[in-house]
């Protein structure tokens, strides 16, 4: 009876301590792999990724992006769901005053499984065009299984920080400035003298 | 005189000269009562005093007279007079950092009436500024105040209120973009989405905003209660109607006893509308029911999709109509069909708010046998009107054969690359949009996306590319 009670309580905890992971795994992300910095004028890649999925048939998204700060000049398929078998690609709607791309979408073809894990969905190609934050959120997202059933996700954001091109002055252009301050400052202690005078 | 006792004069002086020159409690215009209109500043982002990077930022200046709503007292009005066309131009904004520095946010004032206003014990003025949120990603996060100004000094007239007026002082923290949102979070973000889409005048976007909510929080009733509005102010009664019918069903679900918090920010608007919809239709009519095939097709082999098209084809609203009960009928060959219980939403399958004329369609699946070529469809329910009177109904189509091919977009017998690259033209189109194919919307949901792409390419043999 004790060792029923034993293997009986054992269970419950193997259960309990395992109930979250199996929940957890059911929720799929999509995540903006950068909080890079870049210089103004540079070009570079942002990867979309996805972890945790299961039997992934076809996904949608939107990437919005900061068109101050960002311009999207290309997108190109990731390579998670080629694993699966062949697709049909659909890079979304750029507009790049608004900032975003709209309706990314990948799909499988024919009566096969999908594809399970971690790996890259899509790659955005930018050029860094003026100073400051872009973040990179991700919305509208729609994630499909082989059977036509919609897949819990959660979106994790990026964002990307752009350096703006700064001026080192000449030396003399230091020197000048130093004279200038240094005239500034005798002027303002002959003042500040009048003042204790008066 | 003391040198230090003249510099005390000279300060109350100053002071005295400081206060006469700026408190407009002392410089009243001549003929008007010596008071000031108030003037209150809030802000709106996640909370009142929380801004967050890449969500819109909406800011409400409220102008009352300083007896707004009083009744004891003769209110004198306060008249303030336009600038360049409208009251609005005699206010601005200020926007500082933690170190008192003025700060350059593209603020956008969206509300400009024109001409002048009056504050008096019934009129409050109400102005709104926003911030977009692709504006509100390049503020730096930190600590701001903001500050109005209502100066008429230049544009009072000999019969406006002349003077200078601020607002109380709004701190505001702004914080870098949220990593990842609560479902509360989220809410808030559409909700503040669509109220700056209906803000800058895009009620169409902000009906989107929402939509996109309901999507993802179904039982949202802030999103449905702002849907209902939405809908109200543009003219859309039923469906407004129907909205906080829901609205109000999912808050007493939640709450099922709600003695003590009636949810009366969603009853009245609901009462309203009811009322509305009631004086539009004239009187009280008889919704009646007709429910057509628009379109059939193969799910999958053996199982056939019926889009049902239901119009109210009476004379009055109908605030209901629910299909209880199907009913197949084998006309030709052997066989009986079933209704797909994986595939179909079981009955009751109810629509709400038919106005006279107006339709929606319900998709249903059948497991068709293969020796069946011909059978009937029946649909037995109830339509009830405005009051909920309801009237039974049983209406019945006729079909033979299994309709074309799953994914057969252009109907030429096999599903191929050409089907995909219909869906692919109309690729992120809604219904009603230049480029919408209706052959590519295969689901029926009115929007084209991978929902339909993935239809269509599971029909096609594995290992194919397609351009």
């Amino acid at each position: 009876m004790k060792n029923s009670i034993g293997i009986l309580s054992v269970l419950i905890l193997a259960v309990l301590l395992l109930a979250p992971v199996t929940l957890l795994a059911d929720t799929a992300t999509l995540s903006v792999a950068t909080t890079a910095t870049v210089p103004q004028g540079s070009s570079f890649s942002v990867e979309v990724n996805i972890s945790s999925v299961s039997d992934l048939y076809d996904f949608q998204f939107d990437l919005a992006f900061n068109p101050a700060v960002l311009q999207l000049t290309n997108i190109v398929e990731g390579g998670f769901l080629l694993t699966g078998g062949s697709t049909f690609f659909l890079p979304g709607t750029v507009d790049n005053t608004l900032g975003n791309a709209t309706a990314n979408a990948d799909t499988l073809i024919g009566a096969i499984p999908g594809v399970s894990g971690t790996g890259e969905l899509a790659e955005f190609d930018f050029t860094a065009v003026g100073p400051g934050i872009s973040s990179l959120t991700l919305s509208n997202v729609i994630l499909q299984d082989s059977t036509s059933s919609l897949l819990d996700s959660t979106t994790a954001a990026g964002s990307v920080t752009v350096q703006g091109t700064t001026t080192v002055p000449e030396p003399s252009t230091l020197l000048l400035l130093g004279v200038g301050f240094l005239t500034l400052a005798a002027m303002a202690v002959r003042s500040n003298r009048r003042i204790v005078l008066v | 005189m003391p040198v230090r006792k003249s510099r005390k004069l000279i300060r109350a002086g100053t002071l005295a000269v400081f206060l006469a020159s700026s408190s407009p409690l002392l410089r009243g215009q001549t003929g008007q009562p010596s008071v000031a209109p108030r003037f209150a500043l809030s802000a709106r982002s996640i909370d009142s005093n929380q801004a967050v990077e890449g969500w819109p930022l909406i800011l409400q200046g409220t102008f009352c007279h300083p007896q707004v709503y009083s009744r004891s007292v003769n209110v004198s009005p306060l008249l303030i007079n336009s600038m360049n066309g409208s009251w609005s131009n005699t206010v601005h904004l200020v926007v500082t950092d933690s170190s008192g520095a003025t700060q350059s946010w593209p603020i956008q004032l969206v509300t400009i009436p024109s001409g002048p206003i009056v504050l008096d014990a019934i009129n409050v003025g109400r102005l709104f500024w926003v911030v977009a949120p692709s504006n509100t990603e390049a503020i730096a996060p930190g600590t701001y105040m903001v500050q109005g100004t209502l100066d008429t000094t230049a544009s009072a007239g000999s019969s406006g209120w002349s003077g200078t007026t601020n607002s109380n002082i709004v701190s505001l923290q702004v914080a870098p973009p949220l990593a990842t949102e609560t479902s509360d979070q989220q809410e808030r973000q559409y909700e503040l989405l669509a109220e700056y889409d209906q803000l800058v005048g895009n009620d169409v976007q902000a009906l989107n905003d929402i939509n996109t909510l309901l999507a993802q929080q179904p039982n949202s009733v802030g999103g449905l209660a702002w849907k209902g509005t939405i809908l109200e102010q543009t003219g859309q009664t039923a469906g407004a109607l129907a909205a906080y019918d829901q609205a109000v069903a999912t808050a007493f679900a939640i709450n099922p006893d709600p003695r003590a918090e009636p949810p009366e920010a969603l009853l009245t608007p609901q009462g309203r509308l009811r009322s509305k919809l009631l004086s539009q239709s004239g009187n009280r009519g008889t919704p009646a029911i007709a429910i057509q095939l628009l379109d059939m097709g193969t799910q999958a082999p053996g199982v056939v999709f019926f889009d049902l098209k239901i119009s109210n084809v009476g004379s009055g609203i109908a605030a209901n109509a629910v299909i209880q009960q199907f009913a197949f009928n084998t006309t030709a060959g052997t066989g009986q069909l079933t209704l797909n219980n994986v595939l179909t939403p079981l009955p009751p399958i109810s629509v709400d708010y038919l106005a006279v004329n107006a339709s929606t369609t319900v998709r249903i699946y059948v497991n068709v046998p293969s020796t069946v070529t011909a059978y009937s469809i029946a649909e037995m329910g109830e339509i009830a009107d405005i009051f909920g009177t309801p009237t039974p109904f049983t209406e019945t189509q006729a079909v033979t054969g299994s309709g074309p091919l799953l994914g057969d977009l252009n109907g030429d017998g096999s599903v191929g690359c050409d089907d995909l690259a219909i869906v692919k033209a109309s690729f992120g189109k809604k219904v009603g949009q230049p480029g919408f194919d209706p052959r590519a919307d295969v689901n029926g949901d009115g929007v084209v996306n991978v929902l339909d792409l993935s239809i269509v390419a599971r029909q096609l043999p594995a290992g194919t590319t397609c351009p």
